[in-house]
């Protein structure tokens, strides 16, 4: 992923949750940076990284402790829970199967 | 051992779009005998089910649950007893076709079926039919979210009363909520049975609707897109897998609908249909060839402030993850 990709990836998750905030993504030594700006004072640090084990994701709100995630998705899960508290959690299920 | 499943068509669309006019003139062709019908009315005092006239009045049964999540169980319960009576002999039909009630969000009906593990051992899901009256259509679309919804959720979108108004606005709104569905006219109500019958193979129906699929912008209606993706690379099982719940993650109750045809990387002759409503996805089925050996992945997506090529952004992440994972 790129800085560029990145940037869109958070854009379009603001967009789907209503968010007005600003996204500004910087290279460093080890990945990607990106600094989410909400409306409401919140910032939030998404830090992405090539680690041995695979993608290392790390988020921080400001003042909380910095996680660590190895996916996408708890990243999304994260930013949904402090951005877009309201909005509720939906896990896919899958139905049952015709020849179960 | 497979048993073939009883199709089931949804039939809904905004009040007085002319849904129980349809249907009315449909159940009097001899192409739909066999159909058991079932008119979800809110309120315990339901008349459009009087207003229908079959040929078996057995086959006409009425469920009041409101449409909520109560729906589920009601529906669910009146589906299960007219497929008792149907194995036990006493009324004898072929498919069945649910006229939900004008505001009714199609969401929970098609939930409840793939949720009933019973359900949905017998009842499979053909298609959902759509009517949006061509007169007061677009104006209906921009009011009320049930409307929009009940468009995007279409597989087909019927232009009713085209006798009284141009078609052309209402099937301009309708598109822009459902870029993907057919579109279909009808004048007084009739429109060709053969719409409510099931597709001889919903699932390469569905193939033919995405093969026309191209990868696309979205468009925007009262904030609903339809984004779709074309890709040539196949898909890992799992990375296919974590994609599905990571744009449930994200989307939520906003994320309506997802069709999609996948060339999935450890099953490349046999392309996966993926079949979605709001959180809640079908197991996959399989189809047995190619159709038209285009062996590109194929998927729509139909929710609000869904960005374009976000789906795709979002697969290509997962999928990264999951080759540095394994690698």
């Amino acid at each position: 992923m790129n800085a560029a990709e990145l940037e869109a990836l958070l854009i379009g998750l603001l967009r789907l949750w209503s968010i007005e905030a600003t996204v500004a993504v910087t290279r460093q030594d080890e990945g990607l940076t990106a600094r989410v700006d909400g409306a409401e004072g919140i910032v939030v640090t998404v830090e992405q990284s090539r680690q041995p084990f695979g993608i290392a994701w790390h988020v921080q709100v400001d003042g909380e402790r910095r996680r660590a995630y190895p996916s996408t998705i708890g990243v999304i899960r994260h930013l949904r829970s402090v951005l877009a508290p309201e909005r509720g959690a939906a896990r896919v299920l899958f139905a049952a199967g015709s020849r179960a | 051992m497979s048993v073939a499943r009883v199709p089931l068509t949804v039939l809904t669309g905004f009040l007085g779009s002319g849904k129980t006019t349809i249907l009315k003139h449909a159940l009097r062709d001899p192409a739909l005998a066999g159909t058991a019908v079932i008119v979800n009315e809110v309120g315990a005092v339901g008349l459009d089910h009087d207003l229908l006239e079959s040929a078996e009045e057995d086959l006409v049964a009425l469920s009041t649950g409101c449409l909520c999540c109560a729906v589920r169980g009601d529906l669910s319960r009146t589906i299960g007893d007219l497929l008792a009576r149907r194995a036990a002999g006493q009324i004898a039909f072929e498919r069945l076709v649910i006229e939900t009630s004008g505001l009714a969000d199609p969401a929970p009906i098609v939930q409840a079926l793939a949720l009933n593990e019973v359900l949905s051992r017998q009842v499979q899901l053909a298609r959902i039919v759509t009517t949006i009256d061509a007169l007061t259509g677009p104006l209906t679309l921009v009011n009320h979210p049930e409307a929009r919804k009940q468009a995007a959720f279409a597989d087909m979108l019927v232009l009713t009363k085209s006798d009284l108004a141009a078609i052309q606005p209402a099937a301009t709104a309708a598109r822009r909520l459902n870029a993907n569905a057919a579109v279909v006219t009808t004048e007084r109500g009739r429109l060709d049975p053969a719409y409510l019958l099931p597709p001889d193979q919903p699932s390469e129906a569905l193939a033919e609707t995405l093969a026309r699929t191209e990868d696309s912008a979205a468009e925007h209606t009262e904030g609903i897109a339809t984004v779709t993706l074309v890709r040539s690379e196949p898909v890992p099982a799992i990375a296919l897998t974590l994609f599905l719940e990571a744009l449930a993650e994200a989307c939520g109750p906003d994320l309506l609908r997802v069709k999609g045809l996948v060339h999935i990387a450890e099953a490349p002759e046999t392309p996966a249909v993926v079949h979605g409503v709001q959180h809640v996805f079908h197991a996959l089925e399989w189809l047995d060839a190619w159709p038209g050996g285009d062996r590109n992945t194929r998927m729509v997506f139909i929710g609000r402030h869904l960005m374009p090529g976000w789906p795709r952004l979002l697969l290509n992440q997962i999928e990264r993850e999951v080759a540095a994972a394994s690698s």
